[in-house]
Order: C-alpha cells, then sequence, then structure tokens
C-alpha cells in the first residue's frame, strides 16, 4: 500500500467519525431521511434530489419549497464534487450527506475536505452570503452571473450563493482544522422554513 | 445545416434547433454536472446557424430547473444570439417561459434579460398540478 492510498484511507475514516458525530447532534425533533458517508457519485446527487422531489410532493409540500430543496442537493452535492479535496477523482472524495426533517422544517447537511489555505476564503465567502439581505442576495448572484467566468474544474462561483438564496434560513457552517494534515473538515447546513401553508 | 435534437433526461433539456423554421427550443431540467459538455454542441450549432440564419428567429425556453454550472452555459447561448441579433443577421425574440408560482424562474428570466441586449417576452404557464 502506498502513501496516497493510506492517505485517503484515513480521510476515509475522519469523515466517518465527524458523520456519526454530526448523526448525534441533529436538530432537535430531527428524522433522518436519507444519509451516506464515504464516495459520491454523479448517479447518486441526481437519484437523491429526484427521491426527495417525490417525497417532498407526496407529503403535499408547497411546490416552491419542493424546488428550493431540490435546487439545494444539486448545488450542495455537486460543490462537493467539483470542489471537495482528498480525492483527485470527483467519484473519490470522502463526504457525507444528511437529509432531515423536522415538523416545519428540511435540511440537508453536507460535509467535504478542504485545504487549510483556503479557510479564509471560504469562510469570508459564506459569511458574506449570510450578511446579505434577500435582496442583496439576488443582486449578488446577479453580478456574479454576468461578470463571472467558468473555473478549471467547472465551477460558476454561484454555489454558495445558491444555496443561501434557496435557503430560508442562513447557512450554518463550521471548519474543522485536523492535526497531522492539511486538510479541513467544511461542514454546512442549508435549511428550507416550511413557513407557509 | 442539421437540425439539432437531443432528447431530454432527468438532468437535460430536450433541444430542438431547427434551422429551416428559425426556431431554438431548450425545454425541462438542466443539471447537468458538466454542463460545458451538454451546452458545447448548442453553443457549436448556433454559430454555425450564424452564418446564414433565417430573418426572423424564435427562440422558446422552457425550464423547470437549471443548476448554476448550466446558467453560466445559458449566459453564453444568449451572448451568442445577442451578436447575431446585433449583426443584422436575423431577429431574435426570445420567449422565457415559466411557471405560474415559480418566482425564482421569473427572476432568473429577468437576470438574464437585464445582461442580454435582446428584450425577453416573459410568459406565464398554468400551473399543471
Amino acid at each position: 500500500m502506498n502513501n496516497t492510498t493510506n492517505q485517503v484511507k484515513s480521510l476515509y475514516t475522519i469523515m466517518s467519525d465527524f458523520y456519526h458525530s454530526e448523526l448525534n447532534k441533529l436538530h432537535k425533533g430531527s428524522t433522518v431521511l436519507f444519509s451516506k458517508h464515504g464516495k459520491l457519485k454523479q448517479v447518486e446527487v441526481d437519484d437523491l434530489a429526484l427521491d426527495m422531489e417525490a417525497l417532498m410532493k407526496k407529503a403535499e409540500v408547497k411546490k416552491k419549497y419542493v424546488k428550493a430543496f431540490f435546487s439545494i442537493i444539486i448545488e450542495a452535492l455537486q460543490n462537493i464534487r467539483i470542489h471537495g479535496e482528498g480525492a483527485e477523482e470527483k467519484d473519490l472524495k470522502p463526504c457525507y450527506y444528511i437529509v432531515a426533517k423536522t415538523d416545519n422544517s428540511y435540511y440537508l447537511t453536507t460535509a467535504n475536505f478542504i485545504k487549510e489555505q483556503d479557510i479564509d476564503k471560504l469562510s469570508q465567502k459564506v459569511n458574506y452570503v449570510n450578511n446579505l439581505s434577500p435582496e442583496g442576495l439576488k443582486e449578488y448572484y446577479f453580478n456574479t452571473l454576468s461578470e463571472g467566468s467558468m473555473s478549471a474544474k467547472g465551477g460558476a462561483g454561484l454555489g454558495i450563493i445558491t444555496l443561501a438564496t434557496k435557503s430560508n434560513k442562513k447557512l450554518e457552517y463550521s471548519i474543522t482544522e485536523l492535526e497531522n494534515t492539511d486538510f479541513c473538515v467544511f461542514r454546512v447546513t442549508t435549511t428550507v422554513n416550511l413557513t407557509e401553508e | 445545416m442539421e437540425t439539432l435534437r437531443i432528447e431530454g433526461s432527468s438532468k437535460t433539456p430536450d433541444v430542438n434547433f431547427d434551422p429551416e423554421k428559425g426556431v431554438v427550443e431548450i425545454k425541462g431540467r438542466s443539471i447537468p454536472e458538466n454542463s460545458i459538455e451538454f451546452y458545447k454542441p448548442l453553443i457549436d450549432w448556433l454559430n454555425e446557424y450564424s452564418e446564414k440564419p433565417q430573418t426572423s428567429t424564435e427562440v422558446n425556453i422552457q425550464l423547470e430547473y437549471f443548476n448554476t454550472s448550466s446558467s453560466k452555459c445559458i449566459l453564453d447561448l444568449f451572448k451568442k444570439m445577442e451578436q447575431i441579433n446585433e449583426a443584422d443577421n436575423s431577429n431574435i425574440k426570445i420567449n422565457w417561459y415559466y411557471e405560474s408560482d415559480d418566482e425564482d424562474m421569473l427572476e432568473a428570466g429577468e437576470d438574464y434579460d437585464a445582461i442580454i441586449k435582446i428584450p425577453f417576452k416573459m410568459i406565464e404557464l398554468e400551473d399543471e398540478d
């Protein structure tokens, strides 16, 4: 076994520990609907979005919330596959997701590795969108769409903004630095509150 | 030049670009992870069409969902149409369809309308549910 394999294996173990710890401290009254830790294939992203769409429609959730949560799943999980660290191949990036509901909300928590050097940039971006009003978010989305260009990784720089736009609650996030590695765990919870019947 | 016809899937839209009729249609969901790969043939088709377009071109966009990666590619399509329109090669009309209760999709159309120098016609569809 070479060093790379060793490192990837230990990153999966770290992610697994975070996942199990997260499951033990979910929001009060939460029911977990779908969850997974490990690797994430594109087809799993699509299936999860479609399954949740069907489940929310069946529960007669208002269409705008179904659509918002669908977009949140797609953006958050595609973000992991595009920007996650810990493995070169998209299919191998260590991560987890938890989709849960409470009486009046649906939420998605995801986690992936980021590089220590990216902590400031990412936390500044999340803090920035969290402090914008809905109108400010729309303006920021518009400016990024009209001025930005696609990154080499295929990201449009709009993922986090879209999570904040589709959510009607601030993004809850944490970045945890780890010992003996340059990687950190970035976790983010995006919530859709069912505020209207 | 040939018609570009792509059948839609759960993550990519129906595409119907007809050079004889001067009609360009995209309908459905656009959530592919690699949107550049999906949209490249559409951009290529428009490039070829721009050389000998119909005097008027009707563009119909009816999207249910699109991801952020698609949003950039869709903007690139509109920019290409803008070039064709500004070069007086074809009078382009853009119809942006949205479901009556889908404010986000209406706003997405308004965003493109504000960027692109071709007026968009916003067309509200009755809720199918």
